[in-house]
């Protein structure tokens, strides 16, 4: 990973753990919405990332989160999972060619239907397995699965939301 | 060694991913108080599933030994009952001290050949005169009386079946009638009739059909069967009554023979009063 990518990377972070963890994890919407928007932080890592590289920082990434809900192990394993996820989903749905060019997911980089879906794909598997295994159990499985429903639809929004406006901002800076 | 290292460069990050995920996970099942409980929970249930199984895979090994066990145990214990012992004591009233000598003692012995389909049936099991067993003994399943020696060799014995037109026992009905003749129509192995009780007995379906302590072969209380219908006989004096077997005659296998330590000294001790035999 260049050195700009983990300047990056870092930015965003600084601003974007403490938004999920002192604000968000707090905000008690209703009993079904969690969103955990810092995934963004592991969607957005470059395409072309090497594989351990992108494992220890979902590893660490969780962790910190994990730190502040006191629930560790949990979002570390998501996390790692997630860019599991993503890196299969590399492998087999896209351009080899394009894998290389090493950009970041974006507004800017991407194509706005490619992206939405991707941020949907990984949101829904994220936030299914978070909440499965947070609960561990089959018994209320539908209130499980209505967590999931809100809590990533309302991640997906914020995200895009989030890349949307970095998009804006960027091109008002060049 | 050199493709070892080789194969382990090309895999670390898949490696990496499976420490990284059992150091997650380990993490999880042990800081979280409520995934812990769940882990030892499913942990404690699996584990005991397993044991279970394992359990009853086992179990088959030993069944043999385990039978003969149980067997032994079961003679011991119905040994020690009560009604196996003839009590000497002269004080009638003290019942604290009660002494006796063992009057029936069982012999487990295997089913070998079974008719059912006869008017006179018999059985024959594995053991015979060799093994102490002798004509008039007693024969009872586990679940009720099957019948009585009538012929032994070294190493066998043929028993008349309850299901044979001449076997007869004194039966008492619901603890309470304690005389009449259990008797076979010939008709049906899961039936046997009882007559000669006079009609003003009120004997009702589903009373419970054991034997007396009249039976010499027989202690008291080995369960026949259960009334399963009762109608009036002809000449109207008598009841006929059907009684549903406790024992199914047709799958008889296991059989404890029954000896009676004091038979020979109350036959001939009755020989001159009783013609009938029982």
């Amino acid at each position: 990973m260049k050195a700009s990518n983990w300047f990056r990377y870092l930015r965003f972070a600084i601003w974007l753990l403490p938004l999920q963890v002192l604000v968000i994890n707090n905000l008690d919407l209703n009993r079904f919405m969690f969103p955990q928007v810092y995934i963004l932080l592991l969607l957005t890592l470059p395409v072309n990332i090497q594989h351990w590289q992108s494992y220890l920082i979902a590893f660490f990434t969780g962790f910190a989160v994990d730190m502040f809900s006191y629930t560790p192990g949990l979002h570390s394993f998501t996390c790692v999972l997630l860019v599991f996820l993503r890196y299969v989903y590399f492998n087999n749905f896209v351009d080899k060619d394009w894998l290389n060019s090493g950009i970041s997911p974006d507004f800017d980089s991407t194509e706005p239907i490619w992206l939405i879906v991707y941020v949907a794909i990984s949101s829904v598997f994220f936030h299914w397995v978070l909440f499965t295994l947070e609960n561990l159990s089959f018994a209320n499985y539908g209130n499980t699965l209505l967590t999931v429903l809100y809590s990533s639809s309302l991640a997906i929004f914020l995200i895009l939301l989030i890349l949307f406006s970095l998009r804006t901002t960027i091109t008002d800076e060049t | 060694m050199q493709n070892l290292l080789q194969f382990l460069r090309r895999n670390f990050h898949l490696f990496l991913f499976g420490v990284l995920q059992i150091v997650s996970l380990t993490a999880l099942f042990r800081y979280n108080s409520y995934h812990q409980s769940i882990y030892f929970n499913t942990a404690s249930e699996i584990n005991g599933e397993m044991l279970e199984w394992r359990n009853g895979v086992l179990g088959y090994f030993n069944l043999k030994a385990q039978n003969e066990a149980l067997r032994k145990e079961n003679i011991k214990l119905r040994t020690a009952g009560t009604e196996n012992f003839l009590f000497f004591s002269s004080d009638t009233f003290l019942f604290k001290n009660r002494e006796g000598v063992v009057m029936f003692s069982y012999f487990p012995a295997k089913v070998v050949n079974n008719s059912i389909h006869r008017n006179k049936n018999y059985f024959t099991v594995n053991r015979g005169s060799e093994e102490g067993i002798a004509k008039g003994m007693g024969v009872m399943a586990p679940t009720g009386v099957a019948g009585v020696i009538v012929e032994t060799t070294k190493h066998f014995s043929v028993a008349m079946s309850i299901l044979n037109n001449d076997f007869k026992l004194t039966p008492q009905i619901n603890n309470t009638v304690h005389y009449g003749s259990v008797t076979w129509n010939g008709k049906d192995p899961r039936f046997v009739q009882i007559n000669k009780i006079n009609n003003y007995y009120n004997i009702l379906e589903g009373q419970e059909v054991s034997t007396t302590s009249f039976a010499k072969y027989f202690p008291k209380n080995i369960p026949i069967g259960r009334v399963k219908n009762v109608s009036k006989a002809k000449d109207g004096k008598y009841l006929n009554i059907d009684v549903e077997l406790s024992t199914d005659m047709t799958q008889l296998s296991t059989v404890y023979i029954i000896k009676n330590t004091f038979q020979h000294e109350l036959d001939s001790l009755e020989k001159p009063y009783y013609n009938e035999s029982e």
